[in-house]
C-alpha cells in the first residue's frame, strides 16, 4: 500500500484536463501536467472535493460495489448518519434497514446510538481536561488529516476520543459471533460511506493499527440499487412492523450536531474546509480564548454534504431536520457506565495521531530561506492572476513548484510569450 | 572616558556621509555592531554609533530611540527613503561602508590601539546574526476585517522555511496580540520579520498615540479599551503580558503621540 492511501484517483483515460478540480482543491493538492491532473498524495486530505466538481468524471473512487464484496457468513453493515438523510422524511428509517437487508445484509446497525454514549463521555473528559485550549473533535477523519498535514502544532488539540463508527464496529464485532455462535472470520463487517475521508480512515487509519470494519462501500454506488428496495418494502410498510427496540437517531450528521447532542456551552462548530482554516488559524493565534471544543467538519452541512452523497445538501438538511422530529427517540443516558468506561480507556483512541507536517524545501533554514527567496523572486516575474494555465493551481504555488524544480519558466504562458517577443 | 570624534569613525570605515555631515565633530562614547534591533534596544548605550546591516528605517528609529548619535551602513547598503529624512529631523549622522560588520570592527579596534590594520589578512567569517530573510508587511488601524492576517501570513512563512511548530506558535500569538493593539489603538503600523541563523525577530513600528505609561500596560488586565472592543472580545489587557509570556525577549519604546516599538525575539 501506497505511503498514503487516499481512496480516490485521477482516471488519465478520462481526464481532458478541465482544471477544475485544480481550482477546487482546498490543499493545493492538485497539478494538472501534460494536460492530466495528478493528485499529490502527501498533501490531499480526501475531502473528495475533486470527486463532486470533475465535469468529466474523471476522478473516480476506488471503491468495490456490493457484488463483489468477500462472501461472509454473516454480513453486517452500519449506514453512515447521512445516509437516512437521502431519502424522503416519508420513509421511515425502518424501512431503509429492511431494504439494505433485501441487498443481502443479515444486520443493519444504527451507529449512531454510541454516538450518544460518546457524547457524554467527551462532555466528562473536558470537564477534567486541564490542557491547552480548545479541543477539536476528531469525528471528521479529512480535518484531522488537515490538521496533521497543515497545522501540526494543533494535532495535540485533537480529543484523543474514538469515533462512533469505529466504537459500533468494535462492539459488534467483539459481542455478535459468541451470540451467533459463528467463528470471528465468518462475521463481515461494512460501512457505508458518505465521503472519500471515511473509506480513508477504514483503509488505512490514522489513528489505529486497523479499522474494526472490514470494508467500505459508498453511498453514491449503494443508493441506485438500494432505491427500488425502498420502494419495494415502503409499499408493503405498516408502522406496527417497527421492533420495539428499533430507535433511531439522526447522529453526528449535519454541522452542530454533536454539540445539540450533548446541549454543552461554550462549544464552536465550523464546516466546509475554508471556513474550518479560518478557525485553525484563529486557533493557532490562540485567538478563540472563550472557546472549549471545536466541532469542524470538512463540508458545508457536515457529513450531509459529502461528496458520496447523492442528494443535494440543503434538501439532505431538511429532510434530516424532519426526520429528526418524526422518528427519534432518545435512549436513557447511562452517566456512571459512562464515567467507568472512561476511566478504562473505552472510549479512547488506539493510537495517537502524529503531525505530518509538509516539508516544503529543505529542514536546514538557510537553504529553505534561499529557496523561500527564490520563489519570490519568480512570483514577482508572474502575472499574479492565478489563471491556473500552467496547471498550478497559483502563481505563488507555480513559483514554489518551479524552486522544487517541477515546472519550467516557460509553462507559464504569460512568460513564454514575452520570451517569444523578447526574441523577435 | 575615551571619546573619538564621528569624524574618526568615518575616516577609519572609510564612509561616505549619507546625511548629518555637519555633526562630524561630535564625540562618541561608544560603537555597537548589530543586526538585531531589539539588541540594540536592550544593550545599546546613549552617544554611540551603531554598525549595522539593516538598511530599513527600523534601524535608524531604534538608534534613535537608544539615544544613539549616528548609524553606518554596512556592506554598501544604501539607505531607504524615510530613513533620510527621520535622520534630519532627529540630528542623527547616516554614513555608508562597503566594508561587513566583521572588517568594520577591525578597523575600529585596530584605530583604538592606534595599530594599522592588515587589510589582506580578512578572515572569513560567518556572522551569526547575519539576517537570512527580511519581510515587511502592513497593518491598518481599526480594519477588525483583516486582523489577524499579519499573523497567519508571518505563520505561513516561518512554517514553510522550517522553523519548528512550537516557536512558529508563539511567534505567532505575539504578532496576532501586537497586531490587535494595532487594529485597536493605532493609525496603522509597519511589521517587519527578520531571520537569522540564531534567531526570529518581529518588529512592529506603530503610528499612534503611544503608550505613556509602559509598566503599566505590562500589567496583566490593565486596558484602555473601549466598551465596544470588549464586547468583541479584545481588549482585555492581555496583550502585552501575553507577549512578554511567548517570547524570549520583549523591548517596548513609546512616544506618546507618535507611536510604539514593539521588539518581539525567539530563539531558534
Amino acid at each position: 500500500m501506497a505511503k498514503y492511501y487516499h481512496a480516490h484517483k485521477v482516471d488519465p483515460d478520462k481526464c481532458r484536463g478541465h482544471m477544475t478540480c485544480l481550482r477546487q482543491c482546498s490543499s493545493q493538492a492538485i497539478r494538472v501536467r501534460a494536460g492530466k491532473a495528478t493528485i499529490m498524495e502527501e498533501l490531499c486530505i480526501d475531502c473528495g472535493k475533486c470527486l463532486s466538481v470533475c465535469p468529466s468524471g474523471a476522478v473516480v473512487l476506488i471503491s468495490d460495489p456490493i457484488a463483489k464484496l468477500p462472501k461472509f457468513k454473516h454480513k453486517v453493515v452500519v449506514p453512515s448518519p447521512a445516509l437516512y438523510s437521502q431519502f424522503d422524511p416519508s420513509i421511515h428509517p425502518y424501512i431503509i434497514h429492511l431494504a439494505l437487508k433485501q441487498l443481502g445484509f443479515d444486520d443493519v446497525v444504527d451507529g449512531n446510538i454510541s454516538a450518544l454514549a460518546l457524547g457524554n463521555a467527551m462532555l466528562e473528559y473536558i470537564k477534567g481536561y486541564k490542557g491547552r485550549l480548545p479541543l477539536i473533535s476528531s469525528y471528521c477523519p479529512s480535518i484531522v488529516r488537515l490538521i496533521q498535514v497543515k497545522y501540526p502544532d494543533l494535532v495535540e488539540l485533537i480529543v484523543p476520543m474514538d469515533v462512533p463508527r469505529e466504537m459500533t464496529a468494535r462492539e459488534i464485532r467483539r459481542h455478535l459471533p459468541s451470540k451467533l455462535g459463528i467463528k470471528p472470520e465468518e462475521l463481515g463487517i461494512y460501512y457505508l460511506a458518505n465521503c472519500p475521508a471515511k473509506i480513508v480512515s477504514i483503509r488505512q487509519p490514522a489513528e489505529k493499527a486497523k479499522s474494526w470494519f472490514d470494508d467500505v462501500i459508498s453511498i453514491k454506488d449503494t443508493y441506485p440499487i438500494l432505491l427500488p428496495h425502498v420502494v419495494n418494502v415502503k409499499e408493503e410498510f405498516d408502522p406496527s412492523m417497527v421492533p420495539e427496540d428499533f430507535s433511531f437517531s439522526s447522529g453526528w450528521s449535519s454541522t452542530g450536531s454533536i454539540i445539540q447532542s450533548i446541549k454543552a456551552e461554550n462549544w464552536l462548530a465550523v464546516s466546509g474546509i475554508d471556513h474550518v482554516m479560518q478557525i485553525l488559524d484563529d486557533i493557532e493565534n490562540s485567538r478563540l480564548r472563550n472557546v472549549v471544543f471545536v466541532e469542524a467538519l470538512a463540508h458545508m452541512f457536515g457529513c450531509l454534504g459529502g461528496p458520496l452523497n447523492v442528494e443535494n445538501p440543503y434538501v439532505a438538511q431538511s429532510n434530516s431536520n424532519k426526520q429528526r422530529h418524526k422518528y427519534e427517540s432518545h435512549p436513557k443516558r447511562e452517566h456512571e457506565d459512562i464515567q467507568r468506561k472512561l476511566r478504562e480507556g473505552y472510549y479512547s483512541l488506539e493510537h495517537a495521531i502524529l503531525p505530518r507536517p509538509t516539508e516544503y524545501f529543505d529542514t536546514d533554514l538557510e537553504t529553505s530561506i534561499k529557496r523561500m527567496k527564490e520563489q519570490e523572486r519568480v512570483y514577482q516575474k508572474l502575472r499574479q492572476i492565478d489563471c491556473g494555465c500552467c496547471g498550478s493551481p497559483t502563481c505563488k504555488v507555480f513559483a514554489e513548484d518551479f524552486v522544487r524544480g517541477q515546472v519550467k519558466l516557460t509553462d507559464c504562458i504569460f512568460l513564454s510569450q514575452s520570451q517569444r517577443t523578447d526574441g523577435e | 572616558m575615551a571619546t573619538v570624534r564621528i569624524a574618526k569613525v568615518k575616516e577609519a570605515l572609510e564612509a561616505s556621509v549619507i546625511e548629518g555631515s555637519g555633526w562630524l565633530d561630535t564625540e562618541v562614547e561608544h560603537i555597537y555592531a548589530s543586526d538585531l534591533m531589539s539588541d540594540v534596544l536592550a544593550f545599546g548605550k546613549p552617544n554611540s554609533i551603531l554598525l549595522t546591516g539593516l538598511a530599513s528605517q527600523q534601524a535608524i528609529i531604534s538608534a534613535h530611540m537608544a539615544e544613539f548619535i549616528g548609524v553606518v551602513l554596512l556592506r554598501g547598503k544604501k539607505s531607504k527613503d524615510g530613513s533620510l529624512a527621520f535622520a534630519r529631523d532627529h540630528h542623527l549622522v547616516l554614513m555608508s561602508t562597503e566594508l561587513d560588520m566583521f572588517d568594520a570592527c577591525i578597523r575600529l579596534d585596530a584605530e583604538k590601539r592606534g595599530i594599522k590594520p592588515d587589510s589582506d589578512v580578512s578572515p572569513v567569517t560567518h556572522a551569526a546574526d547575519e539576517i537570512l530573510l527580511s519581510s515587511d508587511f502592513h497593518i491598518e488601524g481599526s480594519d477588525f476585517a483583516r486582523a489577524g492576517m499579519v499573523s497567519t501570513e508571518i505563520k505561513s512563512v516561518l512554517k514553510k522555511i522550517g522553523i519548528d511548530p512550537k516557536i512558529v506558535r508563539r511567534v505567532a500569538i505575539s504578532t496576532y496580540e501586537g497586531e490587535m493593539n494595532v487594529v485597536m489603538h493605532a493609525i496603522r503600523a509597519k511589521v517587519q520579520l527578520s531571520v537569522t541563523p540564531r534567531a526570529v525577530e518581529v518588529v512592529i513600528n506603530d503610528e499612534g498615540k503611544g503608550i505613556p505609561d509602559i509598566n503599566q500596560a505590562m500589567q496583566e488586565g490593565f486596558s484602555t479599551s473601549t466598551e465596544e472592543q470588549r464586547a468583541m472580545g479584545f481588549g482585555a489587557g492581555m496583550g502585552l503580558p501575553n507577549i512578554k509570556r511567548n517570547a524570549d525577549d520583549l523591548k517596548v519604546s513609546s512616544m506618546v503621540g507618535k507611536g510604539t516599538i514593539l521588539v518581539m525575539r525567539f530563539v531558534i
